[in-house]
């Protein structure tokens, strides 16, 4: 017995043999015979349907009626918010609210939703706040004033996930599954405690995430450290982000991505440079037809800068160009791309072919055998020599580049 | 006169012939004050009542925005190809209901009957004789028979069988027309408008595209048929303030 299951709307699809039955949440004495020709339709264009596998009645219908539990408390929050209601209205929605938070899962959902999105700026908090007040509704509050008190996190969460899933195959359900498991109230948290977010965490790993929502998750710290580096009280009082320093800010090796974290092999800058997304994907391009979809890779930048130009044959004002195209900013030392999954040498054979793609020498390395000297100095910008033939040829045999000091 | 009038023609004359003369001029005044209805289930109602924001959407945009997935690809073929035919180039912009004469929808396709406001969709709005996909089915590919692929739309769907909102009491006429019986009464002609079958397929009603958007201030009137909670009333409490507060009635049906 299959059931497709709709909290929002309260019903349920269930497909027993050749036999069809719609379902309501909390109505276990009336089981609807339904047409099959109207199966697809029963659920109209319900988005947040799920797949139940049960032997028995009960057991599809307390799943049923859970999800409509779930479903019913995430509308009542929402309605907390919402000046077009009355008073009285928003209050008989929190007593309800309040008992069904008592359920741990039904907490949770309504905490995941919650965080993964900021309230819309009509939101009428204060409202929400006094609706709360002066009752038992301690679990209601408790979620109240966690959700207001980190709209500002939940923002910077929320833009820097566009961002980072933006590029992805199917970011709506990413998006769909990240949410579901509660990936938003723990990166809010990681980024409210000042911390960096950690991929190990125990509730990351033991959470059911597909593919792209794992690509998403080890691209994000890239994206969220300018974030995470800022003290976390600032975030209220409307900071101003500090100016950029020229000079000496820009020298140095890389801070960040300098060692293998995924892969067993990687592709590591030895240079300076702005990569292009053209490039990156490119280079991705080359070494993925050359192992012949085997193995797994990992992209370690990721282009968030833009650039802007000119058109040709344009006065040299001081107007700026419109935007070209996107950069990942590299510094030497940082990692590029990894590898796991094949032999070292069709690893490293495909890197070679990747470091064509590239405007920068680069170097194969194993992890483990990543060992400090094996690093690059630093390159002071403007000590660089200019790209010459002798440098492609370097990046080409990739052999280890000879630096200045 | 155009194709309609012919077949109303008939039909009348038909009608007269038989001593059904008074029943078909009482079908078509009460098809003529019929409204449009389209269901929805309860989510989707309370999205809807929402925020002015909130858009009632078209299939194709339900479709577009990864919302709802199609629907088995024989029909997907069909719909393709009779939505081609009756709205070239605007197939994507036109929301389906049902002429109804007393605020009931289509069953199936949800637990809340929306009746739409007549002054608001009546200048962008048309009527077909039935399902317009079964029409499609009957008389373009002939009941499906072996046709795998999209082909380019070339036939004319036969006329007459489509109405303006003014001429809907004579679309009533012309397809209900034989199956009005002498001393039928108000109510049985209202049966006749809107009978529910046994399967989808069997569901008899003339259809209406409502061409663009809507929203809740579209909205007159909704019948929320199934009990939504047990024991617990805020959630109605709460959709019935938000749409009572712009002037919509709700009837809850328990």
């Amino acid at each position: 017995m299959n059931a497709v299951i709709s909290g929002r709307n309260g019903v349920a699809v269930v497909m027993d043999g050749e036999r069809c039955f719609l379902v309501r949440a909390y109505a276990p004495e009336a089981w609807l015979p339904l047409p099959r020709d109207l199966a697809p339709r029963a659920l109209g264009e319900a988005a947040d349907l799920e797949f139940v596998n049960g032997d028995d009645r009960t057991v599809i219908q307390a799943h049923l009626d859970r999800a409509a539990d779930r479903m019913e408390a995430l509308q009542l929050f929402l309605a907390l918010f919402d000046d077009e209601l009355s008073q009285g209205a928003r209050h008989e929605g929190a007593v309800e609210l309040e008992e069904l938070l008592a359920e741990a899962d039904v907490l949770a959902f309504v905490r995941n939703v919650v965080f993964a999105q900021p309230l819309p700026p009509v939101a009428d908090a204060s409202g929400a706040s006094s609706v709360v007040e002066g009752e038992a509704l301690g679990r209601c509050k408790d979620l109240l004033a966690d959700v207001v008190s980190h709209q500002e996190l939940i923002a910077t969460v929320r833009d820097a996930w566009d961002r980072v899933t933006l590029l992805t195959e199917r970011p709506a359900a990413a998006n769909t599954i990240a949410v579901r498991s509660g990936v938003f109230p723990l990166l809010v948290r990681a980024l409210s405690t000042g911390h960096e977010v950690d991929l190990e965490h125990p509730l990351l790993r033991g959470l059911d995430l597909c593919d792209t929502v794992l690509t998403s998750l080890q691209r994000l710290p890239e994206v969220l450290r300018p974030q995470l580096q800022q003290p976390a009280e600032s975030g209220s009082q409307g900071h101003r982000r500090p100016r950029e320093k020229r000079g000496k800010a820009h020298q140095g090796n890389s801070a960040a991505g300098g060692s293998i974290v995924f892969g067993e092999y990687a592709l590591v800058a030895l240079d300076r440079s702005w990569l292009t997304s053209r490039q990156i994907e490119s280079a991705r391009i080359a070494m993925t037809r050359h192992v012949k979809r085997g193995g797994k890779i990992w992209i370690r930048v990721f282009p968030d800068k833009s650039y802007a130009r000119k058109p040709a044959e344009t006065r040299m004002d001081s107007v700026k160009g419109a935007p070209k195209g996107w950069v990942a900013a590299v510094k030497p030392g940082r990692v590029l791309f990894e590898m796991s999954g094949v032999a070292e040498p069709l690893a490293r054979e495909a890197m070679r072919r990747a470091a064509y793609k590239l405007t920068i020498p680069v170097k194969f390395i194993i992890k483990g055998q990543l060992e400090a000297e094996d690093m690059p100095e630093p390159v002071a910008r403007g000590d660089t020599a200019p790209r010459t033939k002798k440098t492609r040829k370097t990046a080409k045999s990739m052999k280890p580049v000879k630096v200045a000091k | 006169m155009t194709a309609l009038d012919l077949r109303y023609q008939a039909s009348r004359a038909e009608g007269v012939a038989r001593g059904v003369d008074a029943e078909l001029t009482e079908l078509e005044a009460i098809a003529a004050a019929a409204d449009v209805v389209g269901s929805r289930w309860i989510g989707k109602v309370e999205e809807l009542a929402s925020g002015d924001s909130q858009l009632y959407p078209s299939y194709y945009q339900l479709l577009e925005g990864e919302v709802q997935s199609p629907a088995s690809d024989e029909w997907n073929e069909l719909r393709a190809r009779a939505d081609a035919t009756l709205f070239p180039g605007y197939f994507k912009e036109i929301r389906f209901g049902v002429l109804s004469p007393d605020g009931a929808g289509a069953p199936g396709y949800g637990d809340c009957d929306i009746t739409f406001r007549r002054a608001m969709i009546a200048h962008r709005t048309t009527f077909y004789e039935e399902n317009s996909l079964l029409f499609a089915d009957r008389v373009l590919m002939a009941g499906r028979s072996g046709v795998t692929l999209p082909r380019p739309i070339r036939e004319d769907l036969p006329r007459g069988y489509r109405a303006r909102w003014q001429d809907v009491g004579r679309l009533a006429v012309t397809k209900l027309g034989h199956k009005v019986s002498a001393g039928a009464t108000a109510d049985d002609l209202r049966g006749l408008l809107l009978e529910p079958g046994v399967r989808a397929v069997e569901h008899q009603f003339i259809e209406a595209h409502i061409y663009g958007s809507m929203t809740r201030r579209t909205m007159e009137r909704v019948r929320i048929r199934a009990e939504m909670r047990r024991g617990r009333t805020a959630r109605e409490r709460q959709l019935q303030e938000r749409l009572e507060s712009i002037g919509v009635e709700v009837e809850f049906i328990r």
